[in-house]
């Protein structure tokens, strides 16, 4: 990869990886160490990238992976949200319930509806990212849907 | 729904600061190391690299150095280094796992650079059968509570995906568990790494990079079984705890223990135990 298409993917697909990474952690700083190691991936990798498109799922891909691999080493589960890695913030009122409400979801939930609802991916391709059949990811929209209108009706 | 939550995250950015980061990446991989003074303020974080030999710092760009650590030595440094603890060890031949932990593994390797798989069990002795290998003997750690029961008590990780090796390093396999003894947590990792047929070296050695400048010091452990281990003690986390990692061979297989309580006398204690108890 030349650094010119190195900057593009920045550019272009650094806030996707960042923002999968924040709905699996929650916390701003794991999805930061895990947005960086995904990028250190792809300046190293050797992968042929075919098009925009093809770049953009090995990114996803790459993002769920190390999300993963973070996941089950226990030394990280004791990392603390910094304050120097800010939560989002939003001005708007409901925005600010509706995120509250979504990072209050189980995680088997969140990233799946960021796939489906933010990068319009179809449910057969969410399925394929997460290694999951397209029922259970059917199955999760679904309830990850009716939980967060339960949780906004509630408040 | 859909365009709430699609406005919502329309609103969510990567910082710049991790733009600039990802950027320098490009020219000098090593940059990621000067996340310190973010790291400062977290919980350190002790990162164990398994690598083929003492040759590390080639694999692996961001290790500047490759030292041996000495016992009561303080590891405060920028974190450019990493830290060859001295536990070289053999690797597993591929031969004596059984012909379903064999197909596993294999599959998971096969699957490509990022592959990475997991599998449950209930007990350790539960992941010895599958594995068909004697890792550790343990009744005390066994009669202790799980700290998660509905992940099971070990876990078995199998990558060629891990971000620290995966230069062409493949076959690692992590067997992972969690118990929970009054107010301490504990970790044990048993780090496999097996002998391929064809491939070459037949011993591999624990390298470990310490992420923060939150002031780890190393001591050593000998057991009255001759069991040795390196100790890397980290005082007031984040969290207001003490961690003590322990680093050791046993069975053919590199352990890293960790003791999480609130004092280092204590967590230190329970860790001096947890080492006396292997079999």
């Amino acid at each position: 990869m030349t650094e010119q298409d190195y900057a593009l993917a920045v550019e272009r697909h650094l806030d996707m990886v960042y923002r999968i990474a924040l709905n699996w952690f929650r916390h701003p700083a794991d999805a930061e160490d895990a947005a960086q190691n995904v990028m250190l991936r792809l300046w190293r990798t050797d992968t042929d990238f075919e098009n925009a498109d093809h770049l953009r799922h090995w990114l996803v891909r790459v993002t769920v992976n190390e999300c993963k691999r973070i996941t089950m080493h226990p030394w990280r589960s004791r990392t603390a949200p910094l304050e120097s890695c800010a939560e989002p913030v939003f001005d708007d009122r409901e925005k600010r319930e509706l995120y509250q409400a979504v990072m209050d979801l189980p995680g088997k939930y969140r990233v799946p509806l960021y796939l489906y609802y933010y990068e319009g991916y179809a449910v057969r391709e969410v399925g394929k990212l997460l290694s999951l059949k397209p029922s259970t990811v059917q199955t999760r929209l679904a309830r990850g849907r009716e939980k967060l209108k339960h949780m906004l009706t509630e408040e | 729904m859909k365009k709430e939550y699609w406005e919502l995250f329309n609103e969510v950015h990567a910082s710049e600061r991790l733009r600039t980061e990802v950027m320098n990446m490009k020219h000098e991989e090593t940059k990621r190391i000067q996340r310190i003074p973010r790291a400062m303020l977290a919980a350190a974080a002790l990162v164990f690299v398994l690598a083929g030999t003492a040759v590390a710092a080639e694999h692996f760009g961001w290790l500047k150095s490759v030292r041996p650590v000495e016992p009561g030595e303080l590891l405060t440094d920028n974190a450019q280094a990493g830290y060859q603890t001295k536990t070289v060890y053999d690797k597993i031949p591929i031969e004596a796992l059984t012909p379903e932990a064999l197909a596993w593994i294999t599959s998971v390797s096969e699957a490509g650079e990022h592959a990475y798989d997991t599998k449950s069990f209930d007990t350790w002795q539960d992941v010895e059968n599958f594995l068909g290998l004697e890792l550790a003997d343990h009744a005390l750690l066994e009669g202790m509570g799980t700290k998660d029961p509905s992940s099971g008590r070990g876990v078995i990780c199998s990558s060629g995906d891990c971000l620290v090796m995966s230069e062409g390093m493949t076959g690692l396999t992590e067997v992972l568990s969690r118990y929970q003894d009054g107010e301490y947590e504990i970790m044990q990792t048993a780090l496999l790494q097996f002998a391929c047929p064809g491939q070459e070296g037949g011993s591999a050695a624990l390298t470990s990079r310490i992420e923060s400048m939150g002031g780890f010091r190393t001591e050593s452990y000998q057991t009255s079984d001759g069991l040795e281990a390196v100790l890397f003690v980290e005082e007031n986390t984040v969290d207001a705890g003490s961690n003590i990692y322990a680093s050791f061979p046993h069975n053919g297989t590199l352990f890293i223990m960790c003791v999480k309580g609130s004092s280092v006398e204590g967590a230190m204690e329970e860790m001096q135990l947890i080492l006396d108890a292997y079999e």
